[in-house]
């Protein structure tokens, strides 16, 4: 065995039990971490198949912005840890309908030999970045743009959905601040009157 | 060259960039107060021009445009045009509706043709990832429009189940187009589903169909799938249903017909059995569960899982890439359903919601019209002659006899007699109960002659069924 392979094993196996384990966690700022340490080790997987610029755009995108925002918004909610009474039998469902999947999945994969495998394009003229740039303004310039189109309706959703006509923020209103007056606001009591 | 084409398909694309920019300019209008008011007219305008001009741009020869990315036939032409009118007919009737529950916004329509536009790139893709982007953009902008009434907590319900577990379906599909790719080393669907013309099926292919199929029976809520179905009816927006019925299920079918048109594997007996067994089982639990529901809504759902399971017979049933069947099933239905509940958000427009069945009694006596209109509809979900829905189940039945599935046919008629009291409850309601509500609304002449356009042309085409038969049977042989 050399060591790539050694390497591949290690960072599956990290992959597998982080995955297993995010799943039984009840603490979601746990299994946020987890989350975390998934993507490290697939960045590493990606670049072990030479593909540098992908491995690192995950850690930057997922890790730094993705992440870090659902940690603060995980934090900031503080979700408290519900006890579901019939997890037991969710439980029992879902591992048993899990086994079968995988013993599917295994018996289907397994016994399939990839004969015309994808090939790899590698040219040592350009870098991997460089290519990845001209595939996405050329052949794939159609599936790009629908991206943005996708990303822009999230935008239009997110905002359409939380605006609402009452004020509920705690903006100041300058207009109204200054067309108060003293009566509105303060009231003399005499000392008898109390 | 690259240029050349990229100019070439822009040209071919005009009316989808037309709806894109004119969601854009509708969202702007939609922010001031000057233009606000006209936020509908912009959406009405700019359907209608991009359908007029994709009407012009028919091509009779098919070509592929973006670097092979989008095809364009005049198979997906056909039922994009299908979807254009559908669409009209849906936002001309829903005005009212959206005014009485404040929901008539820029964002509103801005999202809506969002969606349409998400459900074409779905019928013309040619590529997986193309493919997979199409079915995001529509379903994301469906979770938020349904979530876009925050008033009633019964539509935040419906859009997060509907976001939960159609999110589940997208990631199924998603698995299977991974190894679709790593098998056949190719992103195109043309020459995916023309892979196994020349080399031997192995049991991976089947099993990445498989999971494909399951994601496209989530999508049109075929019986183990279909759980999500009666709660987004019944929590969203009217017009939102009426859009969650009809276009989607039409660009599903284009895909299932592009996945499998010139594939053997429709062949394949474990493949094919899938498809019959989904579609039985569908129309049992579609018409047992129809019965017991007490809203309108609901039973329209469950009348909607049994009508999926028709149309996955359908798809069954064409051996020879003969979808003709399926097809005319999928549109029929589409249509027919557009037609119910485009009624049903008639007459909710002021102040009240019809939502129980019960509130149907006596409606003939307020409006003898609407009334008719909304029987023939109902007729034709039912599969009644006179109407064209009974040509749709007639043909799934002969072709289900034909391939000596004799008690497959069986058991679907029995369902579909038994399917009939559900149906036939409604209009009873309407005609030979008393009572009267004042509150519906019945008013609204143009509303009226848009409502009467499906049942009339669903009568009509019973009657002269010759130009649209041939039509659909030749594009899609």
């Amino acid at each position: 065995m050399d060591i790539i392979t050694i390497l591949f094993y290690l960072v599956t196996s990290v992959i597998i039990l982080s995955a297993i384990s995010l799943i039984i966690v009840n603490n979601t700022v746990h299994a946020a971490l987890l989350l975390v340490l998934i993507f490290f080790n697939s960045a590493i997987l990606w670049l072990m198949l030479k593909a540098e610029f992908l491995s690192i755009v995950l850690v930057l995108v997922y890790v730094g912005a993705v992440l870090v925002l659902f940690l603060f918004v995980v934090m900031l909610l503080d979700i408290p840890v519900r006890k579901n009474s019939n997890q037991k039998l969710y439980l029992l469902f879902s591992v048993v309908t899990s086994l079968v999947m995988f013993a599917e999945l295994y018996m289907v994969i397994f016994y399939h030999n990839f004969t015309n495998e994808v090939n790899i394009i590698t040219s040592s003229e350009l870098n991997n970045t460089y290519q990845i740039g001209l595939m996405l303004f050329t052949d794939y310039i159609f599936s790009f743009e629908v991206t943005a189109f996708i990303l822009l309706v999230a935008i239009i959703a997110a905002i359409a959905i939380n605006m609402t006509e009452k004020q509920r923020s705690l903006r100041q209103d300058p207009g109204k601040q200054i067309l108060e007056s003293k009566k509105s606001r303060l009231r003399i009591i005499k000392g008898n009157k109390l | 060259m690259i240029i050349e084409n990229t100019i070439t398909s822009l040209l071919n694309f005009i009316p989808e960039i037309i709806l894109f920019i004119m969601s854009m300019v509708i969202l702007l209008a939609g922010l001031f107060k000057f233009s606000s008011k006209y936020v509908f007219h912009l959406a009405v305008l700019s359907v209608i021009v991009a359908f007029i001009v994709s009407l012009q741009n028919q091509t009779i020869t098919s070509s592929l445009l973006f670097n092979n990315s989008i095809i364009k036939t005049n198979v997906t032409d056909f039922f994009k045009h299908i979807c254009y009118f559908i669409f009209l007919v849906q936002i001309l009737i829903s005005r009212n509706y959206l005014k009485d529950k404040k929901i008539i916004t820029g964002e509103f329509y801005s999202l809506l043709i969002f969606a349409l536009l998400g459900c074409f790139i779905i019928i013309s893709s040619n590529n997986l990832i193309v493919l997979f982007l199409g079915i995001e953009l529509s379903s994301l902008s469906l979770y938020s429009l349904i979530a876009l009434n925050r008033s009633s907590i019964l539509s935040s319900e419906a859009a997060i189940k509907y976001f939960v577990l159609s999110t589940i379906a997208s990631g199924i599909i998603l698995f299977g187009f991974s190894y679709l790719y790593g098998i056949t080393g190719t992103l195109s669907i043309s020459d995916i589903s023309k892979y196994l013309i020349s080399y031997d099926e192995s049991n991976l292919y089947l099993f990445s169909y498989v999971l494909i199929f399951i994601g496209v029976a989530f999508k049109f809520a075929v019986a183990p799938f279909h759980m999500w179905l009666p709660d987004v009816y019944e929590g969203s927006p009217l017009p939102i249903t009426n859009f969650i019925a009809s276009i989607p299920k039409i660009a599903f079918f284009v895909l299932t017909y592009r996945f499998l048109e010139d594939n053997p594997i429709i062949n394949n007996d474990n493949f094919s059995k899938l498809l019959l067994l989904l579609g039985i089982f569908s129309i049992l639990v579609g018409n047992l569960f129809a019965l017991a529901q007490k809203k309108i809504m609901r039973m329209l759902a469950y009348s909607g899982v049994a009508n999926a399971g028709f149309i996955f017979l359908g798809i069954f049933s064409a051996i020879n890439n003969n979808f003709s069947i399926a097809a005319f099933y999928v549109i029929s239905y589409a249509v027919t359903i557009v037609s119910a509940i485009s009624i049903v958000t008639f007459i909710s427009s002021k102040k009240f919601d019809l939502i129980y069945i019960n509130d149907f009694k006596g409606f003939s006596s307020r409006s003898g019209y609407v009334s008719i209109l909304l029987m023939i509809t109902l007729l034709s979900t039912a599969g009644i002659p006179l109407t064209i829905g009974f040509y749709a189940k007639y043909l799934v039945l002969d072709a289900l006899v034909d391939r000596g599935l004799i008690l497959a046919a069986v058991v679907v008629v029995l369902m579909t007699v038994i399917g009939l009291y559900y149906y036939l409850r409604v209009i009873w309601f309407m005609f030979f109960e008393s009572g009267s509500n004042s509150l519906i609304n019945v008013r609204g002449n143009f509303s009226l002659f848009i409502l009467s356009l499906i049942p009339a042309s669903i009568i009509l085409v019973f009657l002269f069924p010759d130009s649209i038969f041939k039509y659909v049977f030749e594009i899609l042989t």
